[in-house]
């Protein structure tokens, strides 16, 4: 590896330690490609950089948060699939997910938990007005795609109910 | 300059201004509806896309607390709001401020001042510069006022919506038997579109030319004038060509529009870009104030084809407080004529009912001597949901017979095929003799029959 991709690897690799929650980095020369995320095994990626700059420039991972002011994680767009016998609850906002009614209080769902059309998952905030994400149907939860604090896209995939 | 900025917005201005902040460096997060997240130029071209709510523009585009959210999360340094939706908004200005995130625009204090006609007009009488005879219409049009606006005003009058814009809200009044009915209606379509049924009425100029003055607001509260344009081709107050430098213009005219622009942004503590409107009687040569729009205009590259000048790259210079172009600081004297044609997916022969729908062909003009802003490819869906805006064709040349010549050449190049456009019409327009002698007014367009197509 040359000294310059060295470099831009190291730096990478540093920036997306700082962010906590990135724990498998893939970088692909011919094209470039940046892709980072976590998950182990079977990686949901996090963030993948456009191919705008030629592969010698510096390249900075654009999902790091600069600011100080940022409260919420960067977006965290899931790629989550259909499965039979159940649907995907999206998020009827743009915002920061939170799993509880309050901080320090439970979550208002946990894996396995039996909702009704009324119940509420969760909330997402923007500029502090709360809406709640409602289940719609009866099920059980079976999958939890953000956790809290996320901040979420419009329609973003926030849970994965198996409908009864 | 900035390292990262977010655009709300969409359409041509969306990739105009990415390709801005492409040219200084500045990564780009584009705040978009789904339907534009999914099949938008812009959107490909962006650094990142952030879906923030459906296809409708409340949902999305107008949405204050979304757009906030957005900027904050993905961890931007400014905001450039494009034109339209909230690039005139106080409250995404002065949300912006709260958050620690500039807003490329005037501040919070001066897009108030603006947004209210009403005061906009006192100020800028207090400027010492001309104002058409008006005043606020109280819902109760008693007698008394009834006589002041025949004897102070006289007819026609224009009746407008005191907070609106986009030639929304307005009637035009020949007569007093109209002026109850007219305000009647005038008022509840302020309201329903503005969210203010407040109205005012004003002198009507019967030939007019639309004639307004590029200003430049400084940190230094310097005010400069970039150039000024002629947009009085327009149908239903909505432009459809504009063109630079303002071909009806002599010196002295000239310099007291430059000067009385520059006399009212003074007096706003106007910063950023700006547009000042003024009416400009064909008949008479009288001038008087119209408006000021608070942000970038739809037809600002005639403008920057005549000076060289980049706007939206400065209006990013002048809000970080960065260094400004040369250009922008000498103003050398513009050079040669410019012209945009705005092409809308309408159809010219059914009154201009829009016409979305899939690009099948997609082939604007391509020579050296034309510019296309657009948003459109083979293939692209034009959602109803926003404006019929397909592409902007500016076309220059080294005078104002050569840019006619021009223009028509890139229209007649342009192929479209999949819905209605003004192509057509407007190469009629742009080929006829009105066109070329410069005798074309405001409502010129309006009382015309259809005009032939291709001219």
């Amino acid at each position: 590896m040359s000294d310059d991709w060295l470099e831009l690897v190291t730096e990478l690799l540093e920036a997306a330690s700082e962010r906590g929650d990135v724990d498998y980095l893939e970088v692909v020369k011919g094209d470039l490609q940046i892709r980072f995320g976590r998950g182990g095994a079977t990686p949901r990626e996090i963030g993948t950089l456009p191919t705008t700059r030629p592969a010698t420039e510096r390249v900075v991972a654009p999902a790091v948060a600069s600011s100080p002011a940022t409260a919420a994680t960067p977006s965290v767009p899931v790629a989550v699939g259909e499965r039979d016998g159940t649907i995907l609850v999206r998020s009827p906002m743009v915002g920061t997910f939170y799993r509880a009614p309050a901080p320090g209080e439970s979550p208002f769902v946990e894996i396995g938990t039996s909702v009704d059309r009324e119940t509420t998952l969760g909330l997402v905030e923007a500029m502090k007005i709360f809406t709640a994400i409602k289940a719609d149907v009866d099920g059980v939860v079976e999958e939890i795609f953000h956790q809290n604090s996320d901040f979420v896209e419009f329609e973003e995939p926030m849970f994965r109910i198996r409908l009864k | 300059m900035y390292r990262r900025v977010l655009i709300p917005n969409r359409g041509e201005i969306a990739v105009r201004i990415i390709k801005a902040c492409r040219e200084l460096g500045v990564e780009t997060v584009l705040a978009a509806s789904t339907v534009d997240a999914e099949s938008s130029l812009a959107a490909r071209l962006a650094g990142r896309v952030i879906r923030i709510g459906g296809p409708r523009p409340a949902e999305s585009y107008l949405n204050v607390a979304a757009i906030l959210a957005t900027a904050k999360a993905a961890g931007v340094d400014a905001v450039h709001p494009g034109y339209g939706f909230l690039s005139e908004d106080r409250r995404l200005a002065e949300g912006c401020r709260q958050i620690g995130v500039e807003f490329v625009g005037p501040p919070p204090e001066v897009l108030e001042k603006v947004g209210n006609k009403a005061t906009a007009r006192r100020i800028a009488e207090m400027a010492g510069v001309p104002v058409a005879p008006g005043r606020l219409l109280s819902p109760e049009l008693s007698t008394d006022l009834l006589k002041v606006i025949e004897s102070e005003i006289g007819y026609p009058v224009l009746i407008k919506a005191v907070h609106g814009g986009g030639g929304r809200g307005m009637r035009l009044v020949t007569s007093p038997a109209e002026l109850r009915s007219a305000a009647a209606a005038a008022a509840a379509e302020a309201s329903a579109a503005f969210g203010s049924g407040d109205l005012y009425i004003e002198y009507f100029v019967p030939r007019a030319r639309h004639i307004e003055v590029q200003v430049l607001g400084l940190d230094t509260g310097e005010i400069l004038v970039l150039g000024d344009r002629d947009c009085s081709v327009q149908r239903r107050h909505q432009k459809l060509v504009e063109e630079a430098p303002a071909p009806t213009l002599n010196d002295e005219l000239r310099k007291c529009l430059h000067d009385s622009a520059r006399d009212i942004a003074r007096s706003l503590g106007y910063r950023n870009a700006g547009t000042v409107e003024f009416v400009v009687d064909d008949a008479t040569g009288e001038y008087f104030f119209l408006e000021v729009n608070a942000r970038l205009q739809v037809e600002h590259p005639v403008t920057e084809a005549v000076t060289g000048i980049d706007i939206v790259r400065t209006q990013f210079e002048v809000s970080c407080g960065g260094e400004v172009s040369p250009l922008v600081r000498d103003q050398p004297p513009s050079r040669g004529s410019a012209i945009e044609c705005r092409i809308n997916a309408e159809c010219p022969e059914q009154d201009f009912r829009p016409s979305p729908g899939c690009l099948g062909k997609w082939r604007p003009p391509m020579s050296g001597c034309v510019r296309v802003d657009s948003h459109c490819y083979g293939g692209y869906v034009v959602p109803p949901y926003y404006d019929s805006l397909l592409a902007k064709v500016v076309a220059f040349g080294a005078s104002r017979t050569e840019a006619i010549e021009n223009m028509l050449e890139a229209l007649d190049a342009f192929q479209v095929e999949g819905v209605d456009t003004t192509i057509g019409w407007q190469r009629g327009l742009v080929a006829s003799d009105q066109f070329a002698t410069t005798s074309i007014h405001t409502r010129w367009v309006d009382d015309q029959p259809l005009m032939p197509a291709g001219g």
